[in-house]
């Protein structure tokens, strides 16, 4: 099946002062990435704070022009949409079909715009319903994320932190995008009501065939809805394959790093992690040569400092490692007997 | 030798019944906070969980009177005893007070899960650091910058001497948060408050800190009160574990135990929401709790989980029920566990 959006090489350059006068200097916070997402599908991007998780989806609801390479939209009943070539103009009607939930529900939420007001923007922008009927849809896409109707007239600050995630959640869902970025859309959700709102992003796929690229760090939860997922560091895919094959054994030492350092809600098994974390995260501004992961990486040999890995394909996977076919590196999933999840609670 | 009295441990921080409003001009009054209780030991780790909106940040907040203007204690004590001094009422010092000064920034200090609102866009980390010491001690500024230096330098920030004259925006998520958590450290508190200070790491940065906040916690022998709603996090670093919801604190205990025998129908129901780590044919539905919670003004006289507790009976609604001891420093607050001893095993 053709993938319902398509990115092919795209590259985000931005230039920036260091310190408040020193020199500009540029930083490439995504380097020649490519994926695509198929019609209801769930793709997971993971990856390290600042590896431009933020900045492929800004890029791909235009929020920000691209530096180079292109995003393809291919529409059920229309001839596919260079999205990077529209205009603002030409862009508007496929606004309603690929919506963003933004990672920071504070600065995306306007302070000064009660919560009914925010939530019913969009459908007043793109002249969806007015009316009771836009009332009505207000009131039932914020209960669905579980924000009491009785607090439609709160400005954003006397919510919590994740009341205000989930109104950001109900204000991409009450138009009925067909495409769903969803930036670290549950993050600061307890658990109980992130169960709540993963449900809800499972029903309105099943029921409207809705599509996401889900952004999150949270890789229990990748595991849980995503279908596949990619790995990005430092700008650039590193892994991409489908989520069973990528817990069970991955392919790039980095996925591995990731799935190390999951937290495993079980006291009893706290201290697993043999293998400290190494290092930092390199700045992007001095970004090392050859494969971007070698500083940190246990793996590294002489020519990974020199030359920078290709993607390519390794069994089920897409991975840019020199020695993917031969490592043997760790999953996240037990030998099933011991999983947590077997574990009964009263 | 002088005669020594036996010194009863006093907890470090003991919060007692507090209950905390939010008045506005358009709603009546919000009881945001209802009834916290919790005890904090020193050296400890406790870690605060629950459901998004149950007033943990405003508990925090409390404990430092930091909170919003149209916001009041109106009933209860926040006791906190500093080791070999007198025991403070905080709830009962004016927040601006020269004795609520005295403890804030210095005995009981604060991480906040978003660093960018806690720390000024305008100045160098390092100038920060050095304000923030040179108003609870007596140094000059060099000394003081020597200090700034060497507590970066125990976080973990590479090349602290001059990563001190960087802002913020030039550093990425994880160092920031360290740099938050070197300034919350400059004057060795008795006590750290960390609200969701992983939320916005990713894992691998979030693992870094953890490793830091327990070495560091060795190092100082402070007390952390920890908020996170990520039970992995949670099991990973506490001592204790207190569990809220609507407002109210309904179970606290030792780690091992909470996990193993939650006792309080709204812990178990939110240790049985976490996603497992298990393969798709293995995987469930998630299972949340049933309904939503409601707003605080609906929210029922007796235990606040009644709306929405599979085992809820006659007395919840309008009983709130007793603080019982469940096991070895295991208190939970739900009627089964008192009222009806048959009924009781249903939690067992
Ligand atoms: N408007 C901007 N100007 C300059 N640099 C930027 C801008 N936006 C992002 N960056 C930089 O680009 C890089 C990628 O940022 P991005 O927000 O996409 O990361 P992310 O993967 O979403 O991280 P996180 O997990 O912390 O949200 C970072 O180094 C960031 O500092
Ligand atoms: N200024 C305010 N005015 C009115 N209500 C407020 C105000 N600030 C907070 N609240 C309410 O107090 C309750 C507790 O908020 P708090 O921020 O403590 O939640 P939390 O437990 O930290 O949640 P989260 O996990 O989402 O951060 C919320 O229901 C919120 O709506
Ligand atoms: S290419 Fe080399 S440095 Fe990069 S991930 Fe593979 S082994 Fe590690
Ligand atoms: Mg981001
Ligand atoms: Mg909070």
């Amino acid at each position: 099946m053709s993938a319902l959006l398509s990115v092919e090489n795209l590259s985000k350059t931005f230039t920036i002062r260091s310190g408040l006068v020193g020199p500009l200097r540029t930083l490439d916070a995504l380097s020649d990435v490519s994926l695509s997402v198929a019609p209801g599908e769930t793709l997971a991007i993971v990856g390290e704070s600042g590896c431009g998780k933020t900045t492929l989806g800004r890029c791909i609801v235009k929020a920000m022009p691209v530096t180079a390479g292109k995003v393809t939209y291919r529409p059920p009943d229309h001839a596919p949409v260079e999205i990077t070539a529209l205009d603002n103009r030409a862009m508007k009607p496929w606004r309603r079909d690929i919506r963003m939930i933004f990672q920071d529900p504070m600065s995306s939420l306007n302070p000064n715009m009660r919560v009914f007001d925010i939530v019913a923007e969009p459908l007043r922008v793109h002249k969806v319903a007015r009316g009771r009927e836009l009332e009505n849809r207000v009131a039932d896409v914020l209960s669905r994320v579980g924000i009491s109707p009785d607090a439609m007239g709160r400005y954003p600050h006397a919510f919590s932190g994740g009341q205000r995630q989930r109104i950001g959640i109900a204000r991409a869902l009450v138009l009925e995008p067909k495409l769903v970025i969803a930036d670290e859309a549950v993050s600061a959700l307890d658990v109980s009501i992130q169960a709540q709102v993963l449900n809800l992003l499972e029903d309105l796929k099943s029921e409207f065939g809705l599509t996401y690229i889900f952004v999150s760090h949270d890789l229990g939860v990748v595991n849980y809805i995503a279908d596949r997922v990619v790995v990005m560091y430092l700008g650039h895919v590193v892994e991409n394959a489908p989520t069973e094959s990528l817990f069970e054994r991955p392919r790039h030492p980095y996925t591995e790093v990731l799935l190390e350092a999951l937290p495993i809600a079980d006291p009893t098994r706290r201290n697993r992690r043999e293998k400290a974390v190494r290092g930092e995260i390199p700045y992007l501004g001095n970004r090392p040569t050859g494969c971007p992961f070698h500083t940190r990486c246990r793996h590294a040999q002489d020519r990974c400092r020199s030359e920078k890995p290709a993607l390519r394909k390794v069994g089920q996977a897409e991975v840019a490692c020199h020695f993917a076919e031969s490592l043997e590196l760790k999953g996240a999933y037990e030998p099933a007997s011991v999983t947590p999840s077997t574990r009964t609670l009263a | 030798m002088t005669p020594q009295t036996p010194m009863v441990d006093k907890p470090l921080l003991k919060i007692e019944d507090v209950e905390i409003a939010f008045s506005s001009p358009d709603e009546a009054d919000i009881v945001a906070v209802r009834q916290v209780d919790l005890t904090l030991t020193a050296g400890k780790t406790l870690c605060l969980v629950g459901e998004s909106g149950c007033g943990k940040s405003v508990t925090a907040r409390a404990v430092l009177r930091l909170l919003d203007q149209n916001a009041s204690i109106s009933r209860g004590r926040i006791l906190f005893t500093p080791p070999g001094e007198e025991t403070v009422d905080i709830g009962a010092l004016k927040s601006d007070s020269l004795s609520m000064r005295a403890i804030r920034g210095n005995k009981i200090s604060m991480i906040f899960q978003e660093p960018m609102s806690s720390l000024s866009p305008v100045h160098t980390i390092g100038d920060q650091i050095d304000e923030m010491i040179m108003l609870h001690e007596d140094l000059k500024p060099k000394e003081a910058r020597e200090r700034t230096v060497s507590l970066l330098d125990q976080v973990g920030i590479p090349g602290p001497r001059e990563r001190a004259d960087t802002y913020p925006f030039q550093l990425s998520g994880g160092l920031r948060q360290r740099a938050m958590i070197a300034m919350a450290l400059a004057c060795t508190p008795n006590l750290l408050i960390a609200d969701e200070p992983t939320t916005a790491l990713d894992v691998t940065t979030q693992a870094q800190i953890l490793d830091l906040l327990k070495k560091l916690q060795d190092d100082y022998g402070m007390a952390m009160l920890f908020i996170t709603h990520d039970l992995g996090v949670v099991a990973e670093i506490a001592d204790e574990v207190a569990v809220m919801y609507l407002g109210d604190v309904v179970e606290q205990g030792d780690v091992f135990e909470v996990f193993r025998a939650p006792r309080h129908p709204y812990t178990q129901a939110l240790m049985r929401s976490i996603p497992t780590m298990a393969r798709k044919a293995d995987r469930q539905r998630l299972s949340p709790i049933k309904g939503t919670v409601p707003s605080a003004k609906d929210r029922p006289q007796g235990c606040a989980f009644t709306s929405r507790c599979p085992h809820a009976f006659e007395p919840c609604p309008t009983v709130r029920p007793e603080r019982t001891q469940v096991g070895e420093g295991h208190v939970a607050r739900c009627h089964l566990l008192t009222q009806d001893t048959t009924r009781a095993e249903e939690l067992a």
